[in-house]
């Protein structure tokens, strides 16, 4: 009983080693890890991207990706943004990057840039980056890029006028966007929802990735229709990993993050385990050991 | 050693450093942790000038008229923009009031908006939950749908004291929010280890280069 009790004092230190071996280990060893399943919200998520590229109306519309992540991040954000730009160069989709994070145009910009060689993909042509816009005018800059896109946004972050780029062909508002895909750290999805997801002739196809921490939040807004697909953190990375027949990052980070939730798990149990048998002590003995206090 | 592979080293000796708090405070934490600040903000201050200020205020307003340039009229943006620090002066702050006052007719107009964009669709469908004439799956789905929605609003009833079966429901709700609460912190475990493994992966694979 003894020995049960003296799992709640564990040293940190301990588990942080232990954390750092079940993370570590999948990457340097052969690790077997189940096949992930496909959950509804990451196959709405792919679903709306093929049935746009199947659409010959809407095929030429541009997808606008407002990467508003920031290095923090990137594990989840990242991996996410570049499984799906991947998906939008396979099916040749224009694309926008545009952020009110001033980091995450630049992170989003190095994605496009490391994949565009392996997809035909030529800036300027298929792709552009809006830029970065301070957070503060997030509202009114959506709310003006319903009318007037190139007029809200001006220029490229290069200086160049969108008017100039080939990217920006036909593109003048909320009618020309044939999805928003919000890539976020933080509560920016509502100013999508609220000011243009329905300001057009039909509803834009809002898709929503996101840190895993953030997700149950956001999942009201697929049942109410308002979201047609969403990516959950790491995990949704490794399902439209899979989807897509890709291995990359999210992939490889699987066993990862199965292992480390599995000591989790593990850890919650013994911690547990070991406070029952604190607590079945003689008080005497519960308050020596109380004295000595914990790590 | 090449320029990535010196970036490399330093983004390696940066997450090394800031992990040693792990360990216990120590000053090299303390060094990294400002040093990613200062970084951070210096890269906002430079992209929020070279990305909007430029482009968008200083260029138009400075530049050749024949480019677009020539618009005088952008500097009154610059004393407008510098009434908010107005705020930390006691003799002046009544003058921030007028800018803030500005804003918060805007703010107010978009909520309205904003407030039938975000809103309007998720009640529309809190209330449309058939519970006859649809698959029994879905039946029971929506019943379950029905019965948390209720139990978890009349937990926030609180203008009146709740007795009997009113009570049971309520601390049904309570519970039923204890169980998305629990969600929402395995999310965020989630989460932070997908962050640690981002970052061990950066170590074994771009530094080490030993990951498989």
């Amino acid at each position: 009983m003894e020995l049960f009790a003296r799992l709640q004092d564990i040293d940190r230190r301990i588990l942080y080693v232990l954390l750092a071996i079940s993370v570590s280990l999948p990457f340097l060893v052969a690790a077997p890890v189940p096949q992930a399943a496909q959950s509804p919200q990451t196959q709405g998520f792919y679903k709306t991207i093929e049935d746009l590229a199947a659409d010959p109306q809407r095929r030429n519309k541009l997808v606008i990706l407002s990467t508003n992540f920031s290095a923090s991040t990137a594990a989840e954000n990242r991996t996410q943004t570049e499984t799906m730009m991947r998906h939008l160069m396979r099916r040749r989709i224009r694309f926008a990057i545009f952020s009110f994070d001033p980091q995450g145009r630049l992170l989003a910009q190095q994605t496009a840039e490391r994949l565009q060689g392996r997809y035909g993909y030529v800036y300027g042509r298929d792709y552009v980056n809006w830029g970065f816009r301070p957070v503060g005018a997030f509202v009114n800059i959506v709310k003006a890029m319903v009318r007037d896109i190139p007029g809200a946004i001006g220029t490229d972050h290069r200086g160049t006028k969108l008017a100039e780029l080939s990217a920006m062909k036909g593109v003048r508002g909320v009618d020309d966007i044939g999805a928003v895909i919000e890539i976020s750290g933080s509560n920016s999805l509502p100013i999508w929802l609220q000011f243009f997801q329905r300001t057009g002739k039909t509803p834009v196809p809002t898709l929503f990735a996101c840190t895993a921490v953030m997700a149950p939040e956001a999942f009201p807004f697929l049942k109410s229709g308002q979201l047609q697909g969403m990516l959950v953190g790491l995990k949704g990375a490794i399902e439209y990993e899979g989807l897509l027949g890709e291995r990359g990052f999210a992939t490889k980070a699987s066993a990862s993050l199965s292992y480390s939730h599995f000591l989790i798990v593990a850890l919650i149990v013994l911690g547990n385990i070991g406070m029952w048998a604190a607590r079945a002590r003689p008080a005497g003995r519960a308050r020596a050991s109380g004295r000595k206090g914990g790590r | 050693m090449t320029i990535d592979r010196a970036i490399v080293w330093f983004g390696a000796l940066c997450t090394l450093g800031l992990y040693s708090i792990l360990y216990r405070e120590n000053r090299v934490f303390r060094f990294f942790e400002h040093l990613f600040l200062g970084l951070a903000t210096g890269y906002a201050i430079y992209t929020a000038w070279n990305d909007v200020l430029l482009p968008r205020w200083w260029t138009p307003m400075t530049g050749p008229v024949a480019a677009g340039g020539g618009r005088w009229w952008w500097a009154f943006a610059l004393p407008a923009g510098l009434l908010f620090y107005l705020i930390y002066s006691r003799r002046y702050a009544w003058m921030s009031r007028l800018i803030f006052a500005v804003f918060f007719g805007f703010a107010a107009g978009q909520a309205f908006q904003g407030f039938a964009g975000y809103y309007f669709p998720l009640i529309r469908s809190a209330i449309n939950v058939p519970l006859w004439n649809v698959p029994p799956s879905t039946a029971v789905n929506n019943l379950l749908f029905l019965v948390i929605l209720l139990s978890v609003m009349s937990y926030f009833f609180f203008s009146f004291e709740q007795r009997g079966a009113m009570a049971r429901v309520s601390r049904l709700g309570r519970y039923l929010l204890m169980f998305a609460f629990g969600a929402i912190f395995g999310s965020t475990i989630m989460a932070r280890m997908s962050l640690l493994i981002g970052r061990i992966y950066f170590l074994l694979s771009d530094w080490l280069h030993v990951a498989r």
